[in-house]
């Protein structure tokens, strides 16, 4: 352990992947994070314009932020994010991962296709991520999944994206057996319905949001700081003795009958 | 109408199906950054509406390149002509 007493929820020192990391919760976790101390990189894909958003507030507030634009589902973009990794530094101290896809529909709408895209990104993509970083992890890593209510419960159209959370959940708990005895933890934040812009351009968006929060004993959505902090936790030294655990950060809304 | 007002007024009926939005606030210059919806998930949505609209198939490749209208009408352009 790196860090005593109250340095405890400090990321100082450490050296932190996100992927998925330049929009909504992704880029929540990549500002507290580098606001807590950690060194960060942060993968993007497609919104070019996301990664220059964050850029410019790292700037700004001066936080040790990169940035990485890479396709985790492929082997062409696995390899650049190997390059960058290795121009970076031999190693790595953390990583949470953000990127998630997936298509709202019935099931006699969902196709193959839908499938594959879907299962690429939230749960191969991960476990390509895996064998390729696995050897920068040194003792003290701390590796964290995003998921969601739907890897546990049944929601509207949300089959595909529900069951590929399922589904890396359950590696993410295979492999947090699997690297413990090497000192790496692996753990899975859940966030429930979190305030974000995608969910105010909704249809229907403020009755949606109603009715959410009246399901919500904490009378109010969460947002992506609180889900970041939780992140923050979960690759600090606090929660040193946390391995394979689900953290739900939902304020309360899964407790309701 | 030309062949690039024809593709980008059927990727506007793309993106009204997809985001619900006003197909008149779509052109060229738009991107993921204008359209809240249109993060990763929202994503996927629009590439099946593209595909549904224009009866064509995307690859992972195009639709990772999908960063903008522009990018989109370029990428369907010549997916048209090989339907011909």
């Amino acid at each position: 352990m790196s860090a005593s007493g109250d340095d405890l929820f400090s990321l100082c020192g450490k050296a932190i992947l996100v992927a998925g990391g330049t929009r909504g919760i992704g880029q929540a976790i990549s500002l507290r994070f580098a606001r807590a101390g950690a060194t960060v990189i942060a993968n993007y894909l497609r919104n070019q314009q996301a990664g220059e958003d964050l850029k410019a507030i790292a700037a700004e507030e001066g936080l040790a932020i990169s940035l990485c634009r890479a396709d985790l589902t492929s082997e062409k973009g696995l390899e650049q994010l190997d390059r960058s990794l290795q121009e970076w530094g031999p190693h790595l101290s953390g990583l949470v991962y953000c990127a998630a896809t997936g298509i709202h529909r019935p099931i006699e709408e969902l196709t193959d296709r839908h499938f594959d895209w879907t299962f690429n990104l939230n749960v191969r993509a991960f476990f390509k991520l895996i064998k390729l970083t696995r050897a920068r992890f040194s003792k003290g890593s701390s590796i964290v999944v995003m998921s969601s209510w739907g890897a546990t419960r049944a929601l509207p159209y949300y089959s595909l994206v529900g069951s590929s959370k399922g589904a890396l959940e359950a590696l993410a708990r295979h492999l947090a057996v699997e690297l413990a005895p090497d000192g790496i933890r692996v753990n899975i934040l859940t966030a429930g319905a979190v305030l974000t812009d995608a969910w105010k351009a909704m249809p229907n968006s403020e009755s949606r949001i109603a009715e959410t929060v009246r399901r919500t004993p904490a009378g109010r959505l969460v947002t992506a700081e609180e889900v970041a902090y939780g992140a923050q936790f979960l690759c600090s030294d606090a929660s040193a003795g946390i391995v394979g655990h689900t953290l739900i950060l939902d304020g309360g809304t899964g407790i309701m009958a | 109408m030309s062949e690039s007002d024809y593709v980008l007024s059927k990727v506007q009926e793309a993106f009204k199906a997809a985001f619900d939005v006003d197909p008149q606030l779509v052109t060229m210059e738009t991107s993921a950054s204008d359209i809240p919806l249109w993060d990763s998930v929202g994503h996927l949505s629009l590439a099946s509406s593209l595909e549904e609209v224009f009866g064509i198939t995307l690859d992972v490749d195009e639709l990772m390149e999908m960063e903008n209208v522009r990018a989109i009408v370029r990428i369907i352009t010549p997916k048209l002509t090989e339907k011909v």
